[in-house]
């Protein structure tokens, strides 16, 4: 049923289409390999400064750790602060990094109830101030979106100019990942009268620790 | 006469041209006055102003029904019409829209006549951006105590660009005062057939509109597009509102001296 | 539930409930200060907007000219990455085809993101006459599915919904859930859907989205959010199905790029939303989540036939309800009064096409062709020209009404008929003028109701142009 469906759909578009020459196909698998430069939003200055007031106008926190070794710390300190369970969930691919040792740590997917989740990013994008994830082994995507509080961890060297930027660095990874998830802010809805309201189904909070020292 | 004489009334022929006026319908049956300021403020600004007998109405009655036939054979006529002369000018955003981008889309399968229409409408202008971009005329200036707002319709706005040339030649009228309203660039729910088909809507969409301009506190609506200006007063006016309405034109040329849209005679 | 076709012949009873609806007037009118007044600063903010309307028209009409090819790219990418390419020439094939796929799987629980194209395909009930719990997971659908509604707007769904509406409909529902009483914060209310939903995301079999692109390169879909749900669905569910019409797909991501940031600004005034995600075939091994199982089906649905003509324009809508947003019909009447899935200038365009013009009626002509729709919409949709092309083609089907026909065949006639129009009109503009100097307009007019109703008519002047030109004399 479907086969015959595909050919059918297939046979109405392109009875409705300019027949199409081997060169045709050619340039449009070139079109592929190098697609056309588009316009870009101009922007100067320094991309980190640029991600940070970005990421801030967007409601996400900020904050500056010299190694991946201080992100414990860092995050042990708001969880203190809030008076938040030290029931952790961290993405397996973080696990060779010294945590807190007081904290209940799940190095796996995300429960239904998350407290707190730290998972590192691919890129960031100072353009929209957006972190980028990509899901594989080491980074389940659903810790992403099931806690509270999504602490993201982005080393200051990954910080892209543009959105466009962040494509070669996953098209350089050894498979495509299921899930490419480009973070932007906390998450909310405005489905209630048009008022809005910070969480929607995903973290309340975005914190976003950049890592200073390179990898 | 001398050979230079000659020459030079030539030069004087060919420099000023020869302008046909489209009243187009509206004008025509509600409010000639308009059409009187317009051929005013062309001959002002240098132009030989004619009036074809022959001419009626650009066919959007028809086009925006979708009877593309006959709105066809009303282009052919107004193509016949208007074939002679070097400029074409209408006092309306909608009509000449119309003739500018409807018609040579009308014929897009006919060449012949699809080269016809793209001629016309090259040579069509609506009146205000004629005035303003084509001749670059500044009309002599006119006097008009009060305070204005205007609307801004909108095939003139979105089809033919018209927003700043009605503002900068009314800005030239003495002592009349230009204030803004909110979304003068929405709608006021005339839209041709469209009011009296959808009379629930329209008028909710020109009760907006008066609201609108009656924030502004303004004593005078100014516009390019009869039709609108029809729907705004016939509005004004149920509201009990004392807004005075007029073609941008009559100010312009100093002949908003009669009665506004819709005001009775003995009132002045 | 979905709403589909209602009858046409009532466009006139819902624009009167719409219009006469306070609730529904004080949202519309909010909605100018939130979302459009947003979208204002947005496009000011960008100098470069213009230019990228200008390029993301040209990447769907590229991508459109050579739709075949792109189709069968995207599929091949999908069915690398391990997913699955459905393809389905109607409505009724895409909910058999999700029905088989959800049957097999052996579901009982299905969790669903936004999805316009579930509602044009009517799919919530298909699942439900199946036996299957349907749960919808952005906020918005899921109030509306509680009060079995359809959605207004197609990107703020429960624009036409009060928060004392919403708070009822919650406690009627969710008293058993925990939560027994009534509350009008919107904050207790969306924590109330967070709640309930947050377990059903981990019981669902099946989890379905719609796409916002799809991208021929990689083979992925793209969803952008702001809520999340869309996220939790596709990657909680043991299975996810991605619903979509052919027309979505677009070659690579430095196209994407374009696109989204076109998007954000015209849906919601944002430079980009929350989350924006690609989900590209089931979870690769190692993988500690993901769905087990990827489906695309690809819904024609009336979209390849666009593609001849001048419609193929509107195949490069990305559904992002600006034009409805800027729209004073849709501001005065509201989404339902429309009666179909799609509202606005873009459901007047695309509800003709999709489901025919007896299904359409008068959507078309409800319509000033007023154009502020086409001046924001991201993609230059020459929305008005299509809707005017569309009146065309019911025109030449004899679907306007003969009281239409006569007054425009009339005036048409007369329009080339110089002499007979001054002679028909001259004396009908004396009688007029003569009858109405006294008022200057007037309060009612035989024939003339529909503009009397709500509005004097203004007096002519009395004598053609036509007639004092002849004698140069002003009136
Ligand atoms: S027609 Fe244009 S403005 Fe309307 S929803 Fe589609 S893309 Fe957006």
């Amino acid at each position: 049923m479907s086969l015959s469906s595909r050919d059918l759909v297939l046979g109405r578009i392109r009875g409705a289409l300019n027949a199409r020459g081997d060169a045709d196909v050619i340039a449009l698998k070139q079109r592929i390999s190098s697609p056309p430069r588009w316009t870009r939003p101009a922007f100067d200055g320094d991309d980190v400064a640029r991600f940070v007031q970005k990421a801030k106008a967007n409601l996400s926190s900020v904050e500056f750790v010299a190694t991946l070794a201080d992100v414990g710390n860092a995050v042990n300190a708001i969880l203190q602060f809030q008076g938040t369970p030290r029931d952790v969930s961290i993405a397996p691919g973080l696990a060779h990094v010294a945590w807190p040792e007081h904290w209940t740590v799940n190095f796996g997917t995300g429960r239904p109830v998350e407290h707190v989740a730290i998972t590192d990013a691919t890129a960031g994008i100072a353009e929209t101030g957006s972190v980028v994830m990509c899901s594989e082994a080491g980074r389940p995507g659903g810790l992403n979106f099931l806690p509270e509080l999504h602490v993201a961890v982005l080393h200051k060297a990954d910080i892209v100019h543009h959105l466009e930027d962040i494509w070669p660095k996953i098209r350089a990874l050894p498979v495509w990942p299921r899930a490419v998830n480009i973070i932007s802010a906390p998450s909310r809805t405005a489905d209630v009268a048009q008022i809005v309201v910070r969480p929607a189904h995903g973290p309340k909070s975005l914190h976003i620790i950049i890592v200073e020292a390179e990898q | 006469m001398t050979i230079n004489e000659a020459h030079q009334r030539s030069e004087q022929a060919t420099s000023s041209p020869r302008v046909a006026l489209f009243v187009t319908c509206l004008v025509d049956l509600m409010r000639p006055n308009i059409g009187f300021a317009a051929v005013k403020l062309l001959e002002d600004a240098g132009c030989r102003v004619e009036v074809p007998r022959s001419q009626v109405c650009c066919g959007q009655p028809a086009y925006n029904s979708g009877d593309f036939a006959s709105t066809q054979r009303i282009a052919k006529h107004v193509i016949d019409t208007f074939a002679d002369y070097d400029y074409v000018v209408g006092p309306s955003g909608s009509c000449m829209a119309t003739i500018k981008t409807g018609y040579p889309a009308l014929f897009e399968d006919d060449a012949v006549w699809h080269a016809r229409a793209v001629k016309l409408a090259q040579r069509s202008h609506e009146l205000m951006s004629f005035l303003r971009d084509v001749l670059k005329a500044t009309p002599p200036q006119t006097r008009m105590a009060a305070t204005a707002t205007y609307h801004d319709s909108c095939s003139g706005l979105r089809s033919l660009g018209i927003k700043d040339q009605p503002r900068d030649l009314l800005a030239r009228v003495r002592d009349l005062k230009l204030v803004e309203m909110q979304d003068s660039d929405v709608c006021c729910g005339f839209g041709g057939t469209f009011c009296v088909k959808y009379p629930d809507i329209s008028v909710k969409m020109v009760t907006d509109k008066a609201a609108n301009i009656d924030a502004t506190g303004a004593d005078m609506l100014l516009g390019g597009d009869l039709g609108c200006l029809l729907n705004m007063a016939g509005r004004l006016r149920r509201l009990g509102k004392s807004t005075r309405v007029f073609h941008a034109a009559e100010v312009l040329a100093g002949m908003a001296d009669g009665p506004a849209i819709g005001e009775a005679e003995e009132r002045r | 539930m979905t709403a589909h076709a209602r009858p046409p012949h009532e466009f006139d009873a819902r624009v009167t409930t719409g219009l006469g609806d306070a609730n529904l007037q004080r949202s519309l009118n909010a909605l100018k200060g939130t979302f459009i007044a947003a979208r204002g600063h947005a496009v000011t903010a960008l100098p470069e907007f213009e230019a990228l309307r200008d390029d993301g028209k040209a990447i769907k009409d590229h991508t459109l000219a050579n739709l075949d090819f792109y189709l069968q790219r995207y599929e091949e990418e999908v069915v690398r990455r391990g997913g699955q390419v459905h393809w389905a020439r109607d409505a009724a094939e895409a909910c058999d085809i999700v029905r088989t796929i959800c049957r097999e799987a052996g579901a009982r629980t299905v969790t669903k993101g936004k999805s316009m194209v579930s509602e044009e395909i009517a799919l919530n009930d298909a699942l439900e006459a199946d036996g299957l719990e349907v749960i919808e997971t952005d906020a918005g659908e899921y109030i509306l599915q509680l009060g079995r509604e359809a959605p207004s707007h197609i990107v703020m769904p429960t624009v036409h919904k009060t928060t004392d509406q919403i708070a009822d409909l919650f406690q009627k529902h969710h008293g058993e859930l925990g939560f027994p009483d009534r509350t009008t914060d919107a904050a207790e209310l969306i924590a109330q859907v967070r709640t309930v939903l947050r377990d059903k995301y981990f019981k669902a079999d099946v989890g379905i989205t719609g796409a916002n692109f799809l991208v021929a390169e990689t083979g992925s879909n793209i969803i952008v959010t702001n809520e999340g749900n869309g996220d939790l669905t596709s990657t909680l569910a043991r299975v996810h199905i991605v619903t979509t019409g052919i027309e979505k797909v677009i070659p690579t991501l430095e196209d994407l790029s374009v696109m989204l940031r076109l998007l954000a600004r015209s849906a919601l005034g944002s430079e980009i939303t929350s989350y924006t995600t690609l989900s590209t075939g089931p979870r690769r091994s190692g993988d500690l989540d993901g769905p087990e199982a990827y489906h695309v089906v690809l819904i024609d649905n009336g979209r390849a036939n666009m593609l001849a003509g001048h419609f193929r324009e509107m195949l490069r809508c990305i559904r992002c309800g600006a034009c409805m947003n800027h729209c004073p019909v849709y501001m005065s009447v509201g989404g339902h009064a429309y009666g179909s899935v799609y509202p606005g200038p873009m459901g007047a365009v695309l509800t003709p096409m999709i489901n025919g013009h007896e299904a359409a009626g008068e959507l078309p002509h409800a319509c000033t062709l007023n154009g502020r729709c086409q001046s924001v919409c991201p993609v230059k949709i020459p929305l008005p020209d299509l809707l005017r092309r569309l009146r065309h083609q019911q025109w030449e089907k004899k679907f306007v009404s003969a009281k239409v026909r006569w007054g425009v065949g009339a005036w048409a006639w007369l329009a080339t008929k110089p002499r007979l129009y001054k002679l028909a009109t001259g004396a009908a503009m004396r009688v007029l003028g003569w009858a109405g100097r006294d008022k200057g307009a007037f309060r009612s007019l035989p024939l003339a109701s529909g503009w009397t109703k709500g509005r004097d008519m203004p007096a002519p002047q009395g004598p053609t142009f036509q007639e004092l030109w002849a004698r140069r004399t002003r009136p």
